[in-house]
C-alpha cells in the first residue's frame, strides 16, 4: 500500500509554488518526509503526481539507505523514480557501490545499470562485483546481478551471466561459484552448483559435478517449507562411472507432515545404487558413518497425557568391508506403540507403554513381540530431597516362526520390577575468584529388584549392552532394547557436587561419583560374559565437567576397575577459548574395552599468527598404533570483507587408506565462495573453530 | 481560493486615531488599527489604505507583528504574519516583508519575505539576507493531500 | 563444613506463585511439568494472562558428532549435543533473558547392533532432557523478585 501522507518539511534558501498543486525550492535545499531526508541544490515536488524531482547534486537518505547522485525522479507513494550515477551505502546491511543508474522499484527494492557492489567498507575496494544490471531486493534480502562479473584485486577472476547472493548473509548464496576438489580416488572434482530461489519457502540447487576419474554426476537438492509440512529431497545420479563401469546413483527424502491437530507423519526415505558410493562420493563423515540407510515412515498421534505412533522401518545395508561383513538389522513392519500416563491423585503416578513388533529378516528368525508395561511410581519431593518408589510389570509374549535351528512357536516372559530412587541436597555458600558461587552436595541412592527368568530361548531383535556410564548406573535394565532385562537386586551409590553462580543459578562446575553394588549374582547375560560370582561392585565412575574459569573448559570421565585397580576408561576434553579465533582443545582417549585398544590423543586449534593470519591444526594421534588418524594443517587470511582459506586434511579411511586433501577457498563476505569449501570439515574436525569474516 | 465575495464587502476598521491624507485621498490610522472586510480580519501598529479610480483597494500596514485572518472558500483559513504588509486589491498580491509567516489550510511558510496572490494561489518565499549579510533560511510544511495524487477541482 | 539442608534455613520462595509453562516443546516442556507439580508453592497456570510468570523454551535441537574414530576409520563413538533456549518473563518485564543450556552425552558405536543402538540414543536423549530441565529449574529458583 502507498506510505501514508506523512508531512512534507523543506527547507531552503528560497521557495515558491502554487496552492497545493506543486512547490518549488532552491539553494541547499533539505526536504524531510517520515525516516527520509534528501539534500539538493534544488528541488520541485509535484503534488498532483506526487513525484519529486531534484538536482543537480543530491543525497537521499531513507531508512538505513544512503544514496549520493545527480539527477533525482521520486515518486513518493509507490517508491518508483531514478536516480543518475549513483554511489550508494547500506548502512545497516553491510553493501555498497555505484552505478551509471539506480532504478527505485518499489519499496526497498532497487535496479542498478552498469553496477559495482561490495561488502568492502568505503576506502576498501580489494573486490568489486560487477553486473550489466543489480537488482537488489531488500524485501527479500536476495541480490540479482546478469551479466556478472567478480574482480578481485581488479583481477577478474570469474564471469557469471547469472547470479543471485544474499544481501544481509543470512540465505544461502545461490552465486555459481565453482568448487574444486583435489586428492582421493576421484581425482580432480569440480562442481558448479546453480541455486534456483523458486519462492520464500522453496528452493532448488542443481549442481552438475565433473570427476576427472569417473565422468559427470548430476547432484540436486529441493528444499520446500509448507505451512503443514515440510521437507528436503536430494538425489544424485552419474550416468556411466568409468571406474566402476555403471550407473550410480543415491537418494535421500525427508518429510515432515502436521496432517491434523496432533496427528503428524514423517518420511525418511534412504537408498544408494551399490555399497561403495559414499566410499567413492561422500565426505569424510559420510564414508565413517553411512552403513545403513534407513527407509522409515512414522505416524504419531499425540495427545496430553498419551501418545500413539505407527512406524515401519527398514534398512539398506552397505557393505564397505568385504573382508568383514556387517549383518543387516531386523526390518520393523510395522512398530506399534502406545505411551500413557493417566492422571492419579497425587502423589501416585501412573505409565503405561505397550509395543507390537513385527521384526522381519531375510536370512534371521522373523517373529512378532508384544510388550505391555505398566508402571506406578510415587514421586516425593521437598527442597532439600527426593524419593521415588517405583513398581512396573513387564511382560513380553513372542510369536517366532520357523528357521534353521529354530522351531517356530510362542515365548512369553513376565516379571514384576521394583526400584527405589532417592536423594538429598545439601548447600553452602562460597566465593570463588570474587564470584558468589553455592555448592551443592548432593547423595542419590538408587535400588532395582527384579527376579531372574530364563531368556536363553529368547530371540535378539533388538537387544544391547550399554554403555556403563551414569545414566545406565541409574536405569532398571542394563540391556537396551527390549528383548532381555537383567535380573538385579543392586544399589547405586552416588554423589553429585555442582558449583551453581548465586545469583543466576547457572552451573560452573559439576563433579560426580558413583558406583553400583550387587547382592546377587548375574544371570541373564548377551554378548559379554557374566560378572565373576565374587564379583559385588562394579566400576567406579567419575566425572568433572563444566567451565571452573572464564575461557576454560573441561569435560573429563573416568572408569575405574577396583579389582584389577586399573583404569577401564578414561576422556579428558580441555578447551581454552578466551574469544572467537583464538582456541586450543587437548583430548585424551583411553578405553581398554575394545580390541585393540583404544588410545588416542588429539590436538586441534585456531590462533592468530599474523595481522589478519590464522593458522589451524589438528592432530588426531593413535598412541596404540602409532599412526596419525587424522592431519590437518590450514591457514587463513581474513581481510574483514573477504577471506582466503587453505587446508591440507589426511585421514584413515581404511587400515591401508589415508587419503590427502585440499582445500583452497577464497570467499568475498555475503556475495560468495571460490574453490572448494573447507568450513564444514574444519568444524567436524576443530571443535569451536569460529568463522571470523 | 480567498474568499471572492470579501471584495465587495464593506470594510469596517477601528483605530486609536484615524487621519486623511487629501491630497491623494488615504486614511492613515494608527494604533492597535483593526480592519474587517468580510471574512478577512487584519490586525497592525500603522495601516494607510486608499482606493484607485476603478476601486481597487490599497493596503500597507507596520505592525509587531501585522496580522491576517481569512477563511478560504474551499474551506479552511488563511493566516499570515509579518513586520511589514502591503495588499494590492487590482491584482490581489499579499506582500509580507520581515519574519513573514502564511498558513494555507495545512501548510505553512515562514522567510525573510512571502509573496502570495489570492486569485492564482501562486506564492514566493524568499530567504533574504540576515544581519550578518548570510543567507535567510525559508521553512515550509505540506501536508499532501491523503493518497489521492491529483487534487480535485484545482483550476489555475 | 559449612553444608545445609537445601531450603532449610533462608527460605526464599520462589520469586512467582503461578508459572505458565509454554507448551511449545512438549517433550522439555512435561518433564519441567512433573517436576514443577512437585513444587509445594507454585501453581501451574493453564494460560500465559493471569499467570505471574511465563517460562517459554524457545528451541530444543539434537545434534551427533563423530566424536572417535578408530584406526580403520570407522566411528567408534559419536557426541550427542542437546541444546534448549529458554526465556521467563512477567507480563514484560524479563526474569531470564532467553539463554541457552548445552548438554552433552557420549555414545559408543557398534555397526553390528544399530537397533539397540537407537534405543540407546533415546535413553540418553531423555537422561539429557531431565538434565537440561533440573539446570532450567535451578535457574528459576535463583530468580528473585
Amino acid at each position: 500500500a502507498p506510505t501514508p501522507a506523512l508531512p512534507i518539511q523543506i527547507e531552503a534558501d528560497n521557495a515558491d509554488g502554487v496552492g497545493q498543486r506543486n512547490a518549488n525550492a532552491s539553494g541547499n535545499v533539505v526536504v524531510t518526509q517520515g525516516n527520509q531526508r534528501l539534500q539538493a541544490d534544488w528541488m520541485q515536488l509535484f503534488a498532483d503526481t506526487d513525484e519529486i524531482q531534484a538536482g543537480d547534486k543530491t543525497i537521499l537518505d531513507s531508512g538505513p539507505d544512503h544514496l549520493e547522485g545527480g539527477k533525482l525522479k521520486l515518486h513518493q507513494a509507490d517508491r518508483t523514480g531514478e536516480l543518475e550515477q549513483p554511489v550508494y551505502t547500506t548502512r545497516t546491511r553491510r553493501g555498497r557501490g555505484d552505478a551509471l543508474k539506480l532504478l527505485f522499484d518499489g519499496p526497498d527494492r532497487y535496479k542498478l545499470m552498469q553496477a559495482r557492489y561490495t561488502t568492502c567498507g568505503p576506502g576498501n575496494d580489494d573486490w568489486f562485483l560487477k553486473a550489466g544490471q543489480l537488482d537488489l531486493d531488500y524485501t527479500r534480502n536476495i541480490g540479482t546481478a546478469r551479466d556478472g562479473q567478480i574482480e578481485f584485486k581488479g583481477v577478474p577472476i570469474l564471469y557469471a551471466p547469472w547470479l543471485d547472493f544474499s544481501l544481509d548473509g543470512s540465505r544461502k548464496s545461490g552465486l555459481l561459484t565453482p568448487e574444486l576438489k583435489v586428492g582421493g580416488s576421484n581425482g580432480i572434482q569440480l562442481t558448479v552448483p546453480y541455486y534456483w530461489n523458486i519462492a520464500p519457502n522453496r528452493d532448488a540447487t542443481f549442481s552438475p559435478r565433473l570427476i576427472t576419474n569417473r565422468g559427470i554426476m548430476l547432484s540436486n537438492e529441493f528444499r520446500y517449507l509448507e505451512p503443514t509440512f515440510a521437507g528436503t529431497i536430494e538425489g544424485d545420479y552419474i550416468n556411466n562411472d568409468r571406474r566402476y563401469g555403471d550407473k550410480r546413483w543415491a537418494f535421500n527424502l525427508q518429510h515432515k507432515q502436521a496432517l491434523a491437530p496432533g496427528l503428524t507423519g514423517l518420511l525418511n526415505l534412504q537408498s544408494a545404487s551399490d555399497d561403495r558410493y559414499f566410499a567413492d562420493f561422500g565426505d569424510r563423515i559420510a564414508v565413517a558413518s553411512k552403513t545403513y540407510l534407513p527407509r522409515e515412515a512414522v505416524l504419531s498421534y499425540n495427545q496430553p497425557w498419551w501418545n500413539l505412533s505407527g512406524r515401519v522401518v527398514k534398512f539398506q545395508t552397505l557393505q564397505q568391508d568385504a573382508k568383514n561383513p556387517v549383518d543387516t538389522p531386523y526390518a520393523q513392519l510395522p512398530n506399534i506403540s502406545l505411551n500413557a500416563s493417566p492422571a492419579l491423585p497425587a502423589p501416585f503416578r501412573a505409565n503405561i507403554s505397550g509395543e507390537l513388533v513385527a521384526f522381519r529378516h531375510p536370512t534371521k528368525q522373523n517373529g512378532d513381540r508384544m510388550i505391555f508395561n505398566p508402571s506406578l511410581s510415587m514421586p516425593l519431593a521437598t527442597s532439600y530431597g527426593f524419593i521415588t518408589p517405583k513398581l512396573g510389570l513387564h511382560s513380553t509374549s513372542y510369536r517366532l516362526d520357523a528357521s534353521q535351528g529354530a522351531s517356530s512357536g510362542h515365548q512369553s516372559r513376565t516379571l514384576p520390577i521394583f526400584s527405589v530412587d532417592g536423594g538429598l541436597f545439601f548447600d553452602r555458600e562460597l566465593n570463588w575468584f570474587d564470584t558468589d558461587l553455592i555448592q551443592s552436595l548432593e547423595p542419590r541412592l538408587y535400588y532395582v529388584r527384579v527376579p531372574y527368568r530364563d531368556q536363553s530361548k529368547l530371540p535378539n531383535f533388538d537387544a544391547g549392552e550399554a554403555d556403563f556410564n551414569f545414566a545406565q548406573m541409574f536405569s532398571e535394565n542394563r540391556f537396551t532394547g527390549n528383548d532381555r532385562i537383567n535380573d538385579a537386586n543392586q544399589l547405586t551409590v552416588a554423589l553429585t557436587s555442582r558449583l551453581f553462580e548465586t545469583y543466576t543459578g547457572a552451573e560452573r562446575l559439576r563433579l560426580a561419583i558413583g558406583q553400583r553394588f550387587y547382592f546377587q549374582k548375574q544371570q541373564v547375560t548377551l554378548s559379554s560374559p557374566a560378572r565373576k560370582e565374587n564379583e559385588n561392585s562394579s566400576d567406579i565412575i567419575a566425572s568433572i565437567g563444566g567451565q571452573p574459569l572464564p575461557n576454560w573448559w573441561v569435560d573429563s570421565s573416568w572408569q575405574y576397575n577396583q579389582r584389577d585397580h586399573r583404569t577401564q576408561k578414561t576422556g579428558l576434553n580441555l578447551r581454552y577459548q578466551p574469544e572467537p579465533g583464538h582456541l586450543l582443545n587437548v583430548r585424551y582417549r583411553y578405553d581398554r574395552a575394545p580390541t585393540p585398544e583404544v588410545k588416542q590423543i588429539d590436538i586441534s586449534g585456531q590462533w592468530p599468527i599474523a595481522k589478519g593470519w590464522y593458522g589451524m591444526a589438528r592432530q588426531n594421534y593413535s598412541l596404540e598404533d602409532r599412526k596419525a588418524l587424522e592431519s590437518l594443517l590450514g591457514l587463513e587470511y581474513n581481510a574483514g570483507c573477504w577471506a582466503f582459506r587453505m587446508v591440507g586434511q589426511r585421514f584413515v579411511t581404511s587400515a591401508q587408506d589415508a587419503p590427502t586433501t585440499l582445500f583452497f577457498q577464497l570467499e568475498l563476505n555475503d556475495v560468495g565462495r571460490l574453490g572448494s569449501n573447507p568450513l564444514e570439515t574444519l568444524r567436524q574436525s576443530i571443535p569451536g573453530y569460529s568463522k571470523l569474516n | 481560493r480567498a474568499e471572492l465575495a470579501d471584495r465587495d464587502q464593506p470594510i469596517h476598521v477601528e483605530a486609536e486615531t484615524t487621519s486623511t491624507d487629501t491630497r491623494n485621498s488615504r486614511n492613515v490610522l494608527q494604533g492597535n488599527v483593526t480592519v474587517v472586510q468580510g471574512s478577512l480580519q487584519m490586525k497592525a501598529d500603522k495601516a494607510t489604505i486608499w482606493e484607485d479610480k476603478t476601486g481597487n483597494q490599497y493596503l500597507e500596514a507596520e505592525g509587531k507583528p501585522v496580522q491576517f485572518k481569512q477563511k478560504l472558500e474551499g474551506g479552511g483559513m488563511l493566516e499570515a504574519r509579518s513586520d511589514r504588509a502591503e495588499y494590492d486589491g487590482a491584482k490581489g498580491d499579499l506582500r509580507l516583508i520581515g519574519h513573514a509567516y502564511l498558513k494555507r489550510i495545512n501548510d505553512e511558510a515562514t522567510g525573510e519575505r512571502i509573496f502570495y496572490n489570492a486569485q492564482t494561489e501562486e506564492y514566493r518565499v524568499e530567504g533574504g539576507k540576515d544581519a550578518s549579510g548570510k543567507p535567510g533560511r525559508v521553512k515550509m510544511t505540506i501536508i499532501p493531500k491523503k493518497n489521492n495524487p491529483t487534487t480535485p477541482g484545482a483550476k489555475p | 563444613c559449612g553444608f545445609h539442608l537445601r531450603g532449610l534455613n533462608a527460605s526464599q520462595p520462589l520469586a512467582f506463585s503461578t508459572l505458565y509453562l509454554n507448551p511449545a516443546n512438549p517433550a522439555l516442556s512435561d518433564i519441567l511439568r512433573q517436576s514443577l507439580m512437585l513444587q509445594p508453592n507454585l501453581k501451574l497456570a493453564p494460560a500465559a494472562q493471569g499467570a505471574d510468570a511465563e517460562l517459554r523454551i524457545e528451541s530444543e535441537s539434537i545434534e551427533e558428532q563423530v566424536l572417535t574414530v578408530n584406526r580403520s576409520g570407522r566411528v567408534a563413538e559419536y557426541q550427542l549435543t542437546y541444546r534448549t533456549s529458554f526465556s521467563l518473563r512477567s507480563g514484560e518485564r524479563s526474569l531470564i533473558a532467553p539463554s541457552s543450556l548445552i548438554v552433552r552425552r557420549d555414545l559408543s558405536f557398534d555397526e553390528t547392533k544399530v537397533l539397540s543402538k537407537e534405543a540407546e540414543k533415546a535413553v540418553l536423549i531423555r537422561d539429557m532432557r531431565n538434565d537440561a530441565a533440573q539446570q532450567i529449574l535451578r535457574r528459576l529458583a535463583a530468580v528473585r523478585p
